[in-house]
């Protein structure tokens, strides 16, 4: 008898500067062919399994205040059971939150 | 006079209360319209569009768990590539920028050759240690020996059989083969079941050959 270890798992990550976004609005969406674990910088953020196909918003949610102003990493666990292999991911939040700073004054020496 | 003299800078002050006001209005406005093109800037976008490009490996790097807290390629064949990562099956997410090929690799650790399962707890169940991972168990090149729970092997010999007396070839036997195991494993020893019975050693194989195998929960399309 024998076991053989199965290769068509993948695992990927990527590092984002989240500098100037509104962390609570942060959201991710994900799809995938067949399973995923999410983690956002070493957090674990969700799991999800299922067979048949899959689209871009099979699995959404937030991360839950694990993301810090400045760069942040993003990494998924993915597994595949044969057949079709997909997966996208997308991740949206709120930019441009700090209000413009308004300067206005009166010369008070001319009153 | 001196109510006079002291008038002017009180028609000074009237005579710029006029301006102070367009002033205060002007401020006003550039508030709200500095709050309105801050709201408009508030909608929510893409931080990371779907079609980015990640880093991926195909090597597993959970060994060290600081593979969700770095980034980096050129060590544990980290790369870049494109999403969607895919291989363009059927009802996959259309067009994959990096390929996501499927497959099985040619890393095959022998477990036992001749495991024998006979008293097992329940029939046709027993138990390997495995690292977490995900694995497909299967027969070696048919010389499993545990064809029949109940026959009695000697050195893999068919010596007697009590299920199918008399079909020393397996025909008609009441459990059959067990040919295929499979199991999504976390650390530890895990119970592995049979996911098929069969007649004979050569149907057993024939259904193995060239498919992967199933944990049960993974019954249907994928």
């Amino acid at each position: 008898m024998s076991v053989r270890i199965r290769s068509d798992d993948l695992w990927v990550r990527t590092a984002i500067d989240l500098s100037n976004v509104d962390l609570s609005s942060v959201a991710w969406g994900l799809g995938v062919d067949n399973g995923y674990k999410l983690y956002a910088n070493g957090t674990f953020i969700g799991i999800g399994n299922a067979e048949f196909y899959t689209h871009r918003s099979e699995y959404s949610g937030d991360f839950d205040g694990v993301l810090t102003q400045g760069v942040n990493t993003f990494a998924v666990a993915l597994e595949d059971h044969g057949g079709a292999t997909a997966f996208d991911m997308e991740i949206t939040g709120v930019v441009n939150v700090t209000p413009p700073v308004v300067e206005a004054s009166v010369d008070t020496d001319t009153l | 006079m001196q109510s006079q003299t002291s008038h002017p800078p009180h028609n000074k002050l009237r005579g710029f209360k006029p301006t102070i006001a367009v002033l205060a209005m002007l401020s006003l406005a550039i508030l709200l319209l500095a709050s309105q093109e801050q709201n408009a800037n508030a909608a929510t976008s893409a931080i990371l569009p779907a079609g980015h490009t990640w880093e991926y490996t195909f090597t597993d790097p959970t060994g060290d768990s600081s593979w969700t807290t770095t980034s980096g390629t050129g060590t544990g064949g980290w790369t870049t590539g494109l999403a969607p990562f895919g291989n363009g099956g059927p009802g996959t997410l259309l067009d994959p920028g990096t390929n996501w090929p499927v497959g099985t690799s040619d890393v095959i650790v022998p477990i036992d050759s001749t495991k024998d399962i006979r008293g097992a707890t329940p029939p046709g169940v027993f138990s390997v240690a495995l690292p977490a991972g995900t694995y497909e168990l299967t027969v070696a090149a048919g010389a499993w020996n545990a064809w029949d729970a109940d026959n009695d092997l000697n050195n893999g010999v068919l010596a007697s059989a009590t299920g199918c007396p008399g079909n020393p070839d397996g025909s008609g036997c009441a459990t059959g083969w067990l040919t295929t195991y499979a199991v999504r494993s976390a650390a530890g020893t895990q119970a592995l079941e049979g996911n098929g019975t069969f007649e004979t050693s050569a149907q057993a194989l024939a259904a193995v050959s060239g498919r992967y195998s199933r944990h049960p929960a993974d019954s249907g399309n994928s």
